[in-house]
């Protein structure tokens, strides 16, 4: 193989990459391309060469592109250049070479350091601000208690999707606070005359440590929530079901199963790290055109404790009713129970908890379905 | 005219270069030439000194051969030039009562 691909350290580390291409060209690598974490690199002699890193910033909503005449004064002092990455410009002295520094004065350096250090330091608020305003947007239309609610489900029905979103959020936050100290850090020390350490011998244990537990962490989350998406499955509605969710038959309507506006009467199972959920639909044809319809939600929680929090939330996020409607009501066999309207019910007992939409509301019989549902978890 | 602030080294010695007109490495070579070998000057120090000048117009552009630009001395350059002149040979001056300490 005479071409290799490596992670580089990060783009305000610039002493650590110099010294990261000069070790790779004494390898017998010689640096060919810089991307956004890789850099590529072909078989050569080995050698020990000097890399430097040029940052120039252009000026607003120009391409960074380092000016010819800049890359023609380099090249006379004996410096090749040898590929840029974003305001990163890389060259190369060889072997032997008395190609000067690029600055005399550190000071004069840090100046070019300016535009880097402050994205570094605040090139988060332009997305932060994007998310705050789509937040905003979606509060006022849904309000914060919808939201919160939507969360609380979604948390339950597929834990992982949240660890990753987690911890891809603190791995983002913790690169950001460390490149806008190490850059803020560099800049000073080079204000203060201190010139930038082309050969720093730090190891970085501690960065190595954090970023690779990170990084651990979310390939954990994404294999879970892979794993969970495999093992949850999508499957046509059985005559009978020993699995904790009610069928129309249940409940005394009877016919042909049918689908409704282009969806089948199916239920969907997933496994959870919280609970195990069933999301179920089931649609019965009838002569009239509106036969009965029934949907549920079902979760068998790992913690009990959770069942109130996750009723509430249940009552939050239904479709057909507001929370406000919901109305407590006694049901032996059951924990509790609210109903709301005449089509939507949510029930507890231990660590089951269940939301039913029954339509049409005419034939909407609360006591029947908490009977039935009470009979069903009993059983199982 | 207000008071010029004391110029760096390397500004004092690129204006010096450029009382001829020159590019680039030819203004490193004049100035390691004009400070007895002393001064080796980075190409990231003359680059951006070139651009601060040329924004002050203390230097001009008189030319382009391929991708190198040649640069000269502007009136504005030459009398900030003096000016610092003057400033360092005061200093030298009034700093010659350290011989006498020394002797």
């Amino acid at each position: 193989m005479n071409r290799k691909y490596k992670f580089h350290p990060g783009m305000y580390e610039l002493g650590e990459n110099e010294k990261f291409y000069s070790d790779m060209e004494a390898r017998g690598w010689r640096l060919k391309k810089r991307g956004g974490s890789l850099s590529r690199f072909e078989r050569a002699e080995p050698s020990r060469a000097r890399y430097r890193i040029e940052v120039y910033s252009p000026p607003f909503l120009e391409h960074s592109v380092l000016p010819e005449e800049k890359i023609a004064v380099f090249a006379d002092c004996g410096w090749e250049y040898v590929t840029d990455c974003g305001n990163l410009h890389i060259f190369r002295a060889p072997e032997g070479s008395s190609a000067p520094e690029f600055y005399d004065d550190p000071a004069q350096q840090a100046e070019t350091l300016k535009k880097l250090k402050r994205d570094a330091v605040w090139g988060w608020v332009p997305t932060v601000a994007v998310w705050a305003v789509w937040l905003f947007i979606y509060l006022t239309l849904n309000g914060a208690g919808k939201f919160a609610a939507q969360f609380q489900t979604s948390l339950v029905e597929l834990p992982p999707l949240f660890l990753l979103a987690g911890v891809l959020l603190l791995q983002a936050l913790y690169l950001r606070v460390r490149s806008a100290w190490i850059i803020t850090r560099t800049y000073r020390r080079m204000k203060k005359g201190i010139p930038l350490d082309h050969s720093p011998s730090r190891r970085r244990r501690v960065h190595r440590a954090v970023s690779g537990s990170l990084r651990a962490m979310a390939i954990l989350c994404g294999a879970l929530l892979v794993l969970q998406l495999i093992v949850t499955r999508s499957t046509d509605l059985p005559e009978e079901t020993a699995d904790p969710y009610l069928l129309l038959a249940d409940l005394g309507a009877a016919g042909e199963r049918t689908s409704f506006i282009g969806r089948d009467s199916s239920v969907t199972y997933s496994p959870g790290l919280l609970a195990d959920y069933w999301d179920m639909r089931e649609y019965l044809d009838d002569p009239s055109g509106m036969g009965p319809a029934l949907y549920q939600d079902v979760y068998r929680l790992r913690c009990p404790a959770m069942a109130d929090w996750l009723a509430e939330a249940l009552m939050n996020t239904a479709s057909l009713s507001r929370q406000e409607n919901f109305q407590p009501m006694e049901a032996p066999g059951l924990d509790a129970v609210w109903v709301s309207h005449r089509h939507d019910l949510v029930a507890v007992k231990g660590n089951m908890v269940a939301r039913v939409t029954y339509l049409p509301s005419d034939n909407f019989d609360p006591q029947l379905i908490c009977a039935a549902l009470a009979e069903c978890w009993t059983a199982g | 005219m207000a008071e010029q602030h004391p110029m760096t080294e390397a500004m004092y010695y690129i204006l010096l270069a450029l009382l001829k007109p020159g590019h680039g490495y030819g203004m490193m070579q004049r100035i390691r030439e004009l400070s007895g070998g002393r001064l080796e000057m980075g190409p990231g120090t003359l680059y951006g000194v070139l651009s601060r000048m040329n924004r002050e117009g203390w230097i001009v552009l008189t030319g382009e051969e391929g991708r190198r630009k040649t640069y000269a001395i502007t009136e504005a350059g030459k009398n900030a030039l003096l000016a610092e002149y003057g400033r360092i040979k005061r200093l030298a001056e009034d700093g010659k009562i350290l011989e006498e300490v020394g002797k």
